[in-house]
């Protein structure tokens, strides 16, 4: 049984919900409401007299049930907190006000918390990426160290100046060589680490920049899937589920962020 | 309602019905109560008054079609690199850097072209006055010496940073052709790719100052090196500094190839 409720007000809570093999139903204050569906749309009227309206809208991507009540977007409990608060001054506020009874403060409209909602899932992405190269950057270390600390072991009975065949066209001394392969496993500790941090950086000032953190971030996640592929086709492949579904949250934070920023002005 | 301060019950100005206590209409943000002095200042300064406050009207569409733009071109060099990597592990003679270079400089033709309205202003040679000049002459000082020093301890902490003269070796390119390769090319494309068709568009979403930062990140990613990435955010920041100061694009044009043919020249010379 799916249930979506949108508490409106103090005196107005609704409530759609559908069990399996029945149709949906609509409650107000526990109250059924007698009304028909139109093709997708379930038009009503609240207790004071304003027109209220479910909508339920899919696409190929996702599946969302709109509430309207005077023409404005009520987003349902899933996004509001229950204890509704001014952020400048955290006296008590309700969904629909636009500004604060106590403070004067500008609140903008309902719309804002599914803005806010798409915010932190990708912030909360960027916080997984960042974990995610730092555990990728030291397994790989221990790995490559194996592998570069044998090749190490033949270039160390080799004279430092001599010059070696070239490696794709360009040739190197053994000097040279050795920093290379040094660096293999170094290289890939000190970059994903770096990356990591990168990520943590952009979790912490999405918070005041959302929209610039989280575009910034979904750069670099794609640059570096493009880097990967690079050097080894077959990664492209690895992990691509979640490859798409970071990229899907992270576009749905740049399209919430929007919202944000156009609502506030 | 409180009978010890009465507040009138509805907003004088939209007429809503007030709460109890209410110091500002939950509507329309009007001050309908006399509040005590030391909140007024809060009050003031958290909303300031809604007559002189004109919210700017730009449609969530259209900014997300400015930020598709800089998707599509962000993803097109993306792909361009892709392709030239795999070409090289494919067979490492190809002459990937120069078809990657062609395609790239294509691709930013055209979209050039496309936002030829803004570009154009951009590329006006009256833009580079001797005002453009001075600028031009900080923002080469701060990147010739503090980019110097970042890759100066780079070199010295072993981090083998790739070589553009390597490309002699691989394809017997003659000095000229390296120059056009790595210093012309890179100065005019990357410009109005970055500091042009991008920042403009991100500049109309973000505004400038967070525009300035997301064309120099786009700028170092797009470079494809993790190790390079903060230099190059810096470089970046630096080459979108001229554009904001001089509305121009040709100082940085100007810096830009500057600056790679100093790389080339220290390499050719060491």
């Amino acid at each position: 049984m799916s249930k979506i409720e949108w508490r409106v007000d103090k005196n107005t809570h609704i409530v759609l919900s559908k069990a399996p093999f029945s149709s949906r139903k609509v409650q107000l204050n526990g109250q059924p409401v007698q009304s028909e569906w139109s093709s997708k749309r379930f038009a009503f009227t609240l207790a004071d007299g304003r027109p209220a309206e479910i909508e339920l809208k899919a696409d190929a991507f996702s599946r969302e049930t709109d509430l309207t009540v005077d023409g404005k977007l009520i987003p349902d409990t899933r996004y509001v907190p229950a204890d509704l608060r001014c952020p400048a001054c955290k006296a008590e506020i309700q969904l629909l006000d636009e500004f604060c009874a106590k403070c004067g403060h500008e609140l903008g409209t309902p719309a804002r918390f599914i803005g806010q909602r798409s915010v932190q899932g990708a912030t909360s992405a960027i916080r997984l990426l960042a974990a995610l190269f730092a555990i990728f950057g030291v397994i790989m270390f221990f790995v490559m160290r194996g592998q570069t600390e044998a090749a190490l072991a033949t270039l160390d009975q080799l004279p430092d100046h001599e010059v070696l065949q070239p490696i794709d066209g360009v040739t190197y001394t053994v000097a040279e060589l050795r920093t290379r392969v040094l660096w293999e496993h170094r290289g890939l500790l000190v970059v994903n680490l770096m990356l990591s941090v990168i990520m943590l950086v952009l979790a912490w000032w999405s918070k005041w920049k959302p929209l610039a953190a989280i575009l910034i971030a979904t750069a670099i996640f794609a640059a570096v899937q493009v880097i990967s592929a690079i050097i080894d086709p077959k990664t492209i492949m690895q992990g691509i589920v979640v490859k798409v579904l970071v990229i899907a949250i992270l576009i749905k934070g740049i399209k919430g962020a929007l919202s944000l920023r156009t609502d506030n002005g | 309602m409180d009978s010890e301060t009465p507040a009138p019950a509805n907003c004088a100005k939209c007429g809503t019905a007030l709460r109890a206590d209410a110091r500002f209409c939950a509507r329309c943000g009007t001050r309908c109560s006399p509040a005590e002095p030391e909140s007024l200042a809060v009050a003031e300064s958290a909303h300031p008054p809604k007559d002189t406050w004109v919210a700017e009207p730009v449609a969530t569409t259209e900014r997300w079609d400015d930020l598709r733009a800089v998707a599509w071109l962000y993803g097109l060099l993306l792909l361009t690199s892709l392709i030239c990597g795999w070409g090289y592990s494919v067979n490492p003679d190809g002459d990937f850097v120069f078809w990657t270079t062609l395609v790239d400089a294509a691709v930013i033709t055209g979209f050039a072209v496309y936002y030829r309205n803004e570009i154009l202003p951009l590329l006006h040679p009256s833009g580079f006055d001797g005002r453009a000049g001075t600028m031009l002459a900080i923002a080469a000082a701060v990147q010739f010496v503090g980019l110097g020093i970042a890759f100066y301890l780079l070199e010295k902490a072993g981090v083998p940073v790739e070589r553009v003269t390597d490309e002699i070796q691989r394809h017997d390119y003659s000095v000229w052709q390296l120059f056009a390769l790595y210093s012309l090319a890179p100065a005019v494309f990357e410009e109005i790719a970055f500091r042009g068709v991008i920042y403009e568009r991100l500049r109309r979403v973000l505004g400038e100052r967070e525009g300035w930062l997301v064309q120099a990140a786009f700028f170092s990613v797009l470079h494809l090196s993790p190790i390079i990435f903060p230099t190059h955010f810096a470089m970046g920041l630096i080459l979108g500094w001229l554009r904001m100061r001089t509305r121009s694009l040709l100082p940085g044009m100007v810096l830009h190839g500057a600056w790679n043919a100093a790389v080339i020249l220290l390499e050719l010379y060491q």
